[in-house]
């Protein structure tokens, strides 16, 4: 009784403090906090950018083929060599961003919201809504991850949309059951109480009062999901299952080098992937600084 | 899925980073309705916290039991439905090599009834889980003497071989890493290793094979045996085929046992009763085995479990991509050839591979948990 | 334990809504089969009007263009390829003298296999050729070259090419012991040429068309009557080994099965016997020691390893894994040649192509314009890298493949239109087809509908680059869609598509002819392109039965100028092999080999 109530106490007193700062200080709040957050998200904002305006950073046509550069090692004309077809790889690589990106933001988006959703109703709406939906997600989580995508992906057919979608109910269940966890904490707040007592509508309690408190966790758990999705989709497209040709992403510039695999061209192997731990890198430390300057003691709630 | 944080954290957030193959499926609550693992427990137990050993455990227990079978029962269905959803019919042509010849309907119609496909969908799969509960996994749709059982069992020991040795190696490089960040923390040694962890935690696995290979091609010309062997009949060939893919793997999930056994020491270490151990005079070696990791294994070991199950399918691109003759990449290979009785056995059987070793795991942890236990 | 029990009792109905929900989610939406329809259209060819535009079929019956009665002069009267009586009594052996015995020989290869029937289209590249023979074979110890018996000891040919009477050897036995006769091989071509239900022959069929009946003559001697006297005939059956391997099954088998052997592998009369078949991993075979050449096989075994990825197949040459594959690539085959004190082996040219189809039955291809524009602009040395650096190498070829008498060489080529390499050739190839697009009414390009396969040499790699090239020079957009191998005859006959990319296709036998007249002729079976040139029919008709050889090459070239003239569609590559082995490996001159093999190989020993 104690315990919650301090811990009530606590979420409410930053509740406060933020609300007052304007969102400019926040950020720079978050910047002071911690160096590492700050060059990743540095380092998030420039691969976006990279992601949204592939046409300003790379130095050619992706699709382009270049006659007399087969399969050639980095040069001066070409930074990263070119590929089996006579393509620029860091111009496939650079627009390779646009798609990784576009997977994983809508995925992670499309799963986090509906898990989200989910996760909040039944932590609040308790026994009988949950039971049913439970057992529904434990069927999906009993899957590993990408033999899951991969079911869907045969039935489907490969593709962009067909990998989104993939992902996105992947995760689905994992964002639920967090956010549960965290709604079933808030359920037996005193405000929400309070709310319940006054009559306000089962909906208006999980809207406004339920809901709000489950923001920061899905932040951490979504901005996570992110290098997750990242990693998914290029070991899909690795396996020939993502997006198809002629269309560059990480992933399947990886898979092509297979066909070659007995000298493969070190440069097609190499910066693909370091584009892809990059990425991935500057993703989870955002999330994890996001996480400690959010709230430390969140930490010990995520469960 | 929860996250590892980088700094210092309790117990509880400091689970399952970022482990793409990990579904978040977690040792579920206890019978009272508290959650979570681990020390802390947010919620009041019930006025009748001390309860008898047979009736807590017994029930959770069975409760655990239960709830696996409607589950891989959900599977199965799903597993089924998704495969009959097939756009385009597959039999329409025969390839031969180098000639494209199509079926005409009388030869579909006999090739459809000879596969069992003219009957309606409800027969179909209550046929199929009569022969999943006999044993016999059927046969591959397009060589339709290949059986699928023989299969498995021809492939899964070296699947099942390589996900048992990324683990050890992975213990091996994190359980190490994890006490030395955590007993010198703060330290340039802390934040070196720290910082190889994070980075280790964010290279694709399957990536870290290419380059593996790329390595060992271009400086030393060689290149892993195709051949399937048996650790027992050729441990030496076995070895060379099964060491890369356990060290891409290894190396990811190492990374995230060190996180892990950082925070829950660094959470153990802050403890009042480790003061007093300190206190008391108690040498430093034996508060760091006794209680600090006696505490900070228990979720790494239930971890682990979560690990072998999903890296049971999930180590597909690994496989791929050292091209190990594993069941990973016969799914692959089904999956391209739209081999649909291979693609629905395969995944039937890692999908319950993971409900069991789930299951398991959950049973462990009731006999470890002291709340379950007491 | 009431709680449980009352657990139980929720998850019941739950189980029962799961299971309602399914029954009703299915049985609302039975997977319909899909009706795809297929016109075979006869044609009788009767007198041929110039001027007559002929409509190209697509779902209707074609309009008939009438030919003069058959009027085909060969300018030689048919002669044959007499036996070489030299070979009479011959039995296969390798050309060494010092030849060592024992070991089992491994090889890497393509080792998947459907099915075990080779005359529905199992690959015959796996190996298991090595348990069967055939009437004819090519001189396995000698590099594939001349024509040598088999399981015929020699043959007649009457004077007018119609009929053919082989001599079988007698004394053979099949695997399990029962006597070889003429019998089986009438029921052999019985089946290929008249299949019953259940069993599709079509592939190999068209390379035995020119069989009108096949008579049992005695125990041991059968006779072929042929519609026309056809000059590969000899050829044929025993044939290069891709496609349609002609081996001879036994009639008591097949008779036990159905006519079928795709579930029961059936047993043969050749040097070795099947013994062990992991699919995907290997085929193991042994030495038939009853075989009736007593000489053979030197070796006590085959193990026949699959190897999926064909970069592989040399890498595994290289380190040692197997001793020797048909499928080098470029890569490993040139690693190995430079070591020439441990490896050797060849570059034969292959009877297989790898066209790119174009839909002629619908615009923009349908005009011929277009369709010279491509083979005019398209930069065909760029495409020709791209090929051969995915799989097997490639060379220029001129609609036919190097493996055919009166094929161009690369000089000759590179002088043509559309070949020519120099930049000012290359800037006037690309003006002509230009100008030709924009007479055909599209200046600027236009947008197509491409399809290909999921593999690199299809659609994957070679397509990508393709299109691209189609895109930058000419203007021409498409959309990319990849598709399973399974499902190409499936798109093909559908007709919704322009171009596409994929499995090759080979002729049995050193000759385009068969080929040609399963895929180009108006309203043949094989015309997925619906393709239709009647002068070119004309052509093939000449070509089916003349026996000249100078007067075939002749027919070649004019038929080259043809399909340049009204192409098809789009093919500039042969490709090569690369059979490549340990210095061990003898038997079969790897290094010198004048055919493509990819088959039998029992003369094959290891010298250690």
């Amino acid at each position: 009784m104690t315990e919650r109530n301090i811990g009530q106490a606590r979420r409410t007193l930053i509740a406060v403090l933020a609300a007052g700062m304007s969102p400019f200080h926040k950020v720079l709040g978050f910047m002071r906090s911690s160096l590492l957050g700050t060059v990743a998200m540095v380092l998030f904002i420039g691969i976006v950018c990279v992601g949204l305006f592939p046409q300003l950073v790379a130095p050619y046509d992706p699709d382009q083929l270049f006659y007399t550069y087969l399969k050639k090692p980095p040069s001066i004309e070409h930074w990263l060599g070119t590929d089996f077809i006579a393509r620029d790889n860091l111009s496939r690589i650079i627009y390779g961003t646009r798609i990784t990106l576009l997977v994983a933001f809508v995925s992670v988006f499309i799963g986090d919201v509906l898990g989200f959703s989910w996760g909040v109703m039944t932590g609040y709406l308790g026994k009988r809504f949950d039971l049913l939906t439970q057992r529904v997600l434990d069927m999906f989580l009993a899957f590993p991850t990408i033999i899951l995508a991969l079911l869907l992906l045969a039935a489907l057919g490969a593709g962009l949309y067909t990998i989104i979608l993939a992902i996105a109910v992947i995760r689905i269940p994992g964002t639920a059951r967090i956010i549960r966890s965290v709604a079933l904490t808030v359920k037996s707040a005193q405000y929400v109480e309070a709310a319940e007592a006054i009559g306000a509508s089962r909906l208006r309690v999980m809207a406004r009062h339920v809901a709000p408190q489950c923001f920061a966790p899905l932040f951490v758990v979504a901005s996570a999901g992110l290098g997750a999705a990242i990693f998914t989709e290029a070991a899909l497209s690795f396996l020939g299952m993502g997006v198809p040709p002629p269309t560059p992403t990480w992933g399947n510039m990886l898979g092509g080098v297979l066909n070659e695999l007995f000298r493969p061209p070190w440069w097609l192997v190499i910066f693909p992937g370091m584009a892809i731990t990059i990425t991935i890198l500057a993703f989870n430390l955002l999330g994890d600084a996001l996480r400690d300057y959010l709230d430390p003691r969140l930490r010990g709630r995520l469960d | 899925m929860l996250f590892a944080p980088f700094a210092d954290s309790s117990l509880l957030g400091s689970v399952l980073p970022a482990m793409p193959f990990f579904s978040a499926y977690y040792p579920a609550d206890a019978p009272d309705g508290s959650f979570g693992i681990g020390c802390h427990w947010h919620h009041h137990t019930p006025p009748n916290a001390i309860l008898k050993v047979d009736s807590m455990m017994g029930r959770y227990l069975m409760q655990r039991l239960l709830l696996a079978i409607p589950t891989v029962f959900g599977v199965t269905v799903l597993i089924f439905v998704a495969m009959r959803v097939i756009p385009g019919d597959p039999l329409r042509s025969i390839i031969g090599e180098g000639q494209i010849y199509v079926l005409t309907d009388e030869e579909l119609n006999a090739v459809k009834a000879s596969l069992g496909y003219d009957k309606p969908l409800v027969i179909q799969y209550l046929v199929w889980m009569g022969d999943v509960a006999k044993g016999d996994l059927g046969y591959s749709f397009w060589q339709r003497d290949r059986s699928i059982a023989d299969m498995v069992i021809r492939r899964g020991p070296i699947t099942l071989q390589i996900s048992i040795m990324s683990l050890l190696l992975a213990w091996l490089i994190g359980l190490p890493a994890g006490i030395v960040t955590a007993m010198w923390r703060n330290t340039p040694l802390d934040y070196v290793v720290r910082s190889l962890v994070t980075l280790l935690m964010a290279i694709p696995n399957f990536w870290l094979g290419l380059a593996m290979i790329l390595v060992t091609i271009l400086i030393w010309n060689w290149r892993p045996p195709m051949e399937l062997v048996s650790l027992w009949e050729s441990p030496w060939k076995n070895l060379q085929m099964t060491i890369g893919p356990a060290i891409a793997m290894g190396v990811g999930f190492g990374a995230i046992i060190a996180r892990m056994i950082r925070s829950s020491m660094l959470e153990v270490l802050r403890e009042d009763y480790v003061r007093t151990a300190y206190a008391k005079g108690l040498p430093s070696s034996t508060i760091i085995v006794r209680h600090a990791l006696r505490n900070a294994l228990l979720p790494t070991i239930t971890l682990s479990g979560l690990y072998l199950g999903a890296t049971l399918g999930g180590a597909v691109a690994v496989e791929r991509a050292f091209s190990v003759p594993g069941l990973g990449y016969s799914l692959i290979y089904a999956v391209q050839a739209r081999d649909w009785t291979v693609i629905q056995s395969l995944v039937l059987l890692f999908a319950v591979a993971y409900v069991i070793i789930n299951l398991v795991v959950d049973i462990i942890y009731g006999f470890i948990d002291p709340r379950i236990r007491y | 334990m009431e709680s449980v029990r009352l657990m139980i009792l929720k998850l019941v109905p739950l189980m029962a809504l799961i299971v309602a929900l399914v029954l009703v989610a299915c049985s609302s939406a039975p997977a319909a089969p899909q009706v795809i329809e297929k016109e075979v259209i006869k044609e009788v060819i009767k007198e041929v009007v110039k001027e007559v535009p002929v409509e190209v079929p697509v779902d209707r019956v074609v309009e008939k263009v009438v030919i003069r009665e058959v009027l085909i002069q060969p300018k030689a009267t048919p002669e044959p390829i007499k036996m070489d009586l030299s070979k009479v009594g011959w039995l296969m052996k390798a050309s060494e003298s010092n030849i060592k015995r024992g070991g089992v020989v491994r090889t890497a290869g393509p080792v998947e296999m459907a099915h075990w029937d080779l005359h529905q289209g199992a690959p015959a590249y796996t190996g298991i050729t090595n348990i069967y023979n055939n009437l004819t074979y090519r001189n396995v110890g000698d590099g594939q070259r001349d024509i040598v018996p088999d399981l015929a000891t020699s043959w007649e040919v009457s004077n007018d090419g119609l009929a053919y009477i082989f001599t079988l050897r007698e004394g053979v036995k099949w695997h399990d012991g029962v006597e070889f006769t003429a019998l089986d091989v009438l029921g052999t071509f019985n089946r290929i040429l008249d299949p019953p239900e259940g069993v599709i022959t079509g592939s190999i069929r068209q390379s035995f068309e020119p069989i009108e009946e096949v008579r049992l003559l005695d125990t041991y001697k059968i006779a072929f009557d042929l519609k026309r006297p056809t000059p590969w005939f000899i050829n044929v059956l025993g044939a290069a080994p891709h496609f349609g391997y002609p081996v001879i099954y036994p009639k008591h088998f097949l008779d036990a099965n159905d006519q079928n052997v795709r579930e029961n592998l059936s047993p043969g009369t050749g040097a070795f016997v099947f013994k062990e078949r992991i699919p995907g991993e290997y085929i193991e075979l042994e030495a038939n020691i009853d075989y009736w050449n007593p000489d053979l096989p030197y070796v006590d075994g085959i193990k026949a390893i699959h190897i999926p990825v064909w970069a592989n197949r040399g890498a595994a040459v290289l380190t040692g894994i197997v001793d020797f594959t048909w499928n080098g690539n470029q890569e490993t085959w040139n690693l190995a040649m430079a070591q020439p004190d441990k490896f050797h082996g060849s570059n034969p040219p292959v009877n297989g192509t790898a066209p790119l189809w174009t839909n002629n039955s619908r615009a923009p291809f349908d005009d011929v314009r277009v369709r010279r524009a491509i083979n005019l602009g398209l930069d065909k040395k760029f495409d020709l890298e791209v090929a051969s650096a995915i799989a097997l190498p490639q060379y220029k070829a001129r609609w036919i493949t190097r493996a055919v008498p009166g094929h161009m060489t690369d000089e000759e080529i590179l002088t043509l239109p559309g070949w020519r390499e120099d930049e000012a050739g290359r800037k006037a190839d690309i003006a002509e087809a230009k100008r030709l697009m924009a007479e055909a009414g599209y200046p600027d390009g236009f947008h197509i509908k491409a399809v290909g396969n999921n593999t690199p040499a299809g659609g994957e790699v070679r397509g990508v680059a393709w299109l691209q090239q189609a895109e930058d020079i000419l203007g021409i957009t498409s959309d990319l869609e990849i598709i399973e191998r399974g499902l190409e005859g499936e798109i093909l006959v559908g007709g919704e598509w322009d171009v596409a990319f994929l499995t090759g296709t080979g002729s049995d036998v050193a000759d385009p002819t068969a080929q040609w007249n399963g895929i180009f002729r108006c309203g043949a079976d094989g015309n997925y392109y619906k393709y239709c040139n009647p002068e070119f029919d004309i052509l093939l008709d000449n070509l089916l039965v003349e026996f000249d050889a100078a007067e075939r090459v002749k027919l070649l070239r004019q038929a080259m100028d043809m399909l340049d003239e009204n192409p098809p569609g789009y093919m500039v590559n042969g490709q090569s092999g690369l059979p490549m082995g340990g210095i061990h490996v003898k038997g079969l001159r790897l290094e010198d080999l004048g055919g493509y093999p990819w088959g039998r190989y029992e003369t094959v020993w290891l010298d250690y």
